[in-house]
């Protein structure tokens, strides 16, 4: 079994309407050691979805017309090499993020729409339950579920936040941390200071 | 459009998955559960 963590950035919510623009992904093997990356700047065809959502997607701050159009590839060339690149592989690949779910669902309809391989297993690992069940468990619920409130109960590093290789280090990061054997190191209720 | 018992299986599915998830990484990072 192999891990990949993932993490893609889009214009909106619907997989339908909306256009991939970002794509980071992290494989790593049984163990959690890190295998390779694969990260891809997507080409965004329809123009227009970006002012329509400029004023809410705080993943458009980072987007820079100068890059995309430098290093930027068209979405269907994108997907076909990180099918290839994980198919290869010959292993069931379990794909590893912060509510995963989301991402998978903008992959899955553009698999299926340029007719691609999808080279994820169909069970996953998400890191949202622990936002969930850890307060609960914990005799109180986190107050928010988004990936820098778990990198930070977890004090895991979270660099360029809403960037897809940002937030996969992030993941990585988290997974570091909950792997080191002294967990008490962060289950521990946050300070105050920490918190802000 | 979605009816209430459709919300109800949403949210109910919802927390599975999210409850299985959370004991999977439970057991695979050995975290201490309900400490």
């Amino acid at each position: 079994m192999i891990y990949a963590i993932l993490d893609i950035e889009c214009l909106n919510l619907d997989p339908e309407k909306s256009e991939i623009f970002d794509i980071g992904i992290m494989v790593l093997d049984e163990k959690w050691n890190k295998k390779f990356t694969l990260e891809h700047k997507i080409i965004i065809e329809n123009k227009k979805l970006i002012t329509e959502n400029l004023e809410n997607n705080p993943a458009l701050k980072y987007y820079d017309e100068a890059i995309w159009k430098k290093n930027g590839v068209p979405v269907d060339i994108a997907l076909n090499h990180i099918s290839v690149a994980l198919n290869t592989l010959n292993d069931k690949v379990v794909p590893v993020g912060h509510n995963v779910k989301f991402d998978l669902a903008h992959l899955e309809y553009n698999f299926k729409k340029y007719n691609i391989k999808n080279p994820f297993y169909h069970l996953t690992l998400d890191s949202i339950s622990l936002a969930l069940f850890c307060g609960i468990i914990e005799g109180e619920a986190m107050k928010r579920y988004d990936l820098g409130s778990v990198t930070k109960k977890f004090k895991a590093k979270h660099g360029n936040a809403h960037t897809a290789m940002g937030d996969v280090d992030a993941v990585y990061n988290l997974i570091c941390n909950l792997k080191s054997k002294d967990k008490s190191k962060f289950m521990i209720e946050c300070t105050e200071e920490e918190a802000k | 459009m979605q009816t209430k018992s459709d919300w109800f299986e949403i949210t109910l599915i919802g927390i599975s998955f999210m409850a299985i998830n959370y004991i999977m990484l439970s057991y695979i990072f050995a975290l201490p559960l309900g400490k």
